[in-house]
């Protein structure tokens, strides 16, 4: 009968190469896991350098918005009172829009029937009035204005603007009825513009922009 | 019959000292792997305070200069430094911003807002689309019309790199 003694052969040339492939995959695994930390150590900067980016662009907004719109305080129609040319005025019940004065004159007795399309005129006793600037069209139209040296991300639609570098994700008109939001036509009163922009990591800023008029 | 036993040999020398090789081998190799990635992690560690630094000091910067509602003429703001007052009833309540090169520091009425400043710098526009005042201009492009403030921000992280923040203010409380 056979002695039963240990096996000499030790280890296949299969066994070794099986054991190699194990733990250099799970040396792999580990190592692209731990090294992860050194890979992604400059993410927080990325992320806080686009964050102040999208806040640059906003900030530029409110300041052209401030430059267009909110600079001055423009006094309400008044009867029978003389204007020159070149005074701007608003209704008494807000419109929505600004009135110049292009016909010195003295203001009839009541109020005219204010009109709404760009430029459009009205009389009013002896002077006449034309609507100016109502809106916030130049500020919708310069958000999406790209910047003069054409360059362009073209990343997710993330594109370098006038006013910074963003995406817009929502602009549009709108205004609160019963504490919900509605969309609403341009050149309403209580009309509030929307705007919504965002960096390439999904950070979103809103601003809302209105008139006083 | 012959009784079962075991081999009792043993490795040789020659064993050993491969498989202590091939341990060394291996063992090095791990070890290198295992510094780059404490490596890593200190890296991440430091830069994260880096950041954190930034942010705050950045935060708080933006947040003073939305309140700016006074800037006096004298001494007139420059590239590294600006006085103001917040006060809607007092505008000789002054704060100062400064910084400091030499000692890459970052003060708030001399108190140390933030350390470790590789650069600092503030730039004025009057326009959001206004060009960028000149890098020689010590006043940093300053005029009494100016409503904008460009903030830059350098910190120094981990391993000599550098950080840059840069943030924009308007400056929508200035009383003209």
């Amino acid at each position: 009968m056979k002695h039963l003694l240990w096996n000499h052969t030790g280890f296949t040339l299969i066994e070794m190469i099986a054991a190699l492939l194990v733990s250099a995959f799970l040396g792999a695994m580990m190592f692209a896991y731990f090294n992860s930390a050194l890979n992604q150590s400059g993410f927080s900067v990325h992320r806080m350098q686009r964050s102040f980016e999208l806040h640059t662009a906003m900030e530029n907004i409110t300041s052209d918005y401030e430059m267009i719109y909110g600079q001055e305080e423009h006094p309400g129609w008044m009867p029978l009172t003389s204007y020159a040319a070149g005074d701007i005025i608003q209704a008494t019940i807000p419109t929505g829009h600004l009135y110049l004065c292009i016909q010195d004159g003295t203001s009839g007795e009541t109020e005219p029937d204010w009109p709404m399309p760009d430029g459009a005129e009205v009389s009013d006793g002896s002077v006449t009035w034309m609507e100016h600037k109502g809106e916030l069209d130049t500020l919708l139209t310069r958000l999406y204005t790209i910047e003069s040296d054409g360059s362009q991300n073209n990343n997710n639609d993330i594109n370098r603007y006038v006013y910074g570098t963003y995406g817009v994700v929502d602009a549009r008109y709108i205004k609160f009825v019963n504490n919900f939001e509605v969309s609403a036509e341009p050149d309403g009163p209580e009309t509030l513009l929307k705007i919504i922009i965002r960096n390439e990591l999904g950070e979103s800023l809103t601003g809302l922009f209105a008139t006083s008029y | 019959m012959k009784p079962t036993e075991l081999n009792q040999k043993g490795f040789s020398l020659v064993e050993l000292i491969a498989a202590l090789i091939l341990m060394g081998f291996v063992g090095a190799i791990a070890g290198m792997g295992i510094v780059q990635i404490m490596d890593g992690f200190m890296f991440l560690q430091s830069n994260t305070e880096t950041v954190q630094k930034g942010q705050i000091a950045m935060s708080r910067i933006v947040k003073e200069f939305q309140e700016i509602r006074y800037i006096p003429d004298t001494p007139s703001p420059t590239g590294i430094f600006i006085r103001y007052s917040r006060s809607p009833v007092n505008p000789a309540d002054l704060r100062t911003l400064a910084y400091s090169s030499d000692a890459g520091t970052l003060t708030l009425d001399g108190e140390i807002l933030v350390d470790n400043v590789h650069q600092f710098s503030l730039d004025y526009y009057e326009t959001y689309d206004a060009l960028p005042p000149s890098p020689t201009d010590p006043a940093g492009g300053f005029t009494e019309n100016a409503r904008l403030i460009e903030i830059r921000l350098e910190m120094e992280g981990p391993d000599s790199t550098v950080a840059a923040f840069t943030n924009r203010v308007f400056l929508r409380n200035l009383e003209s």
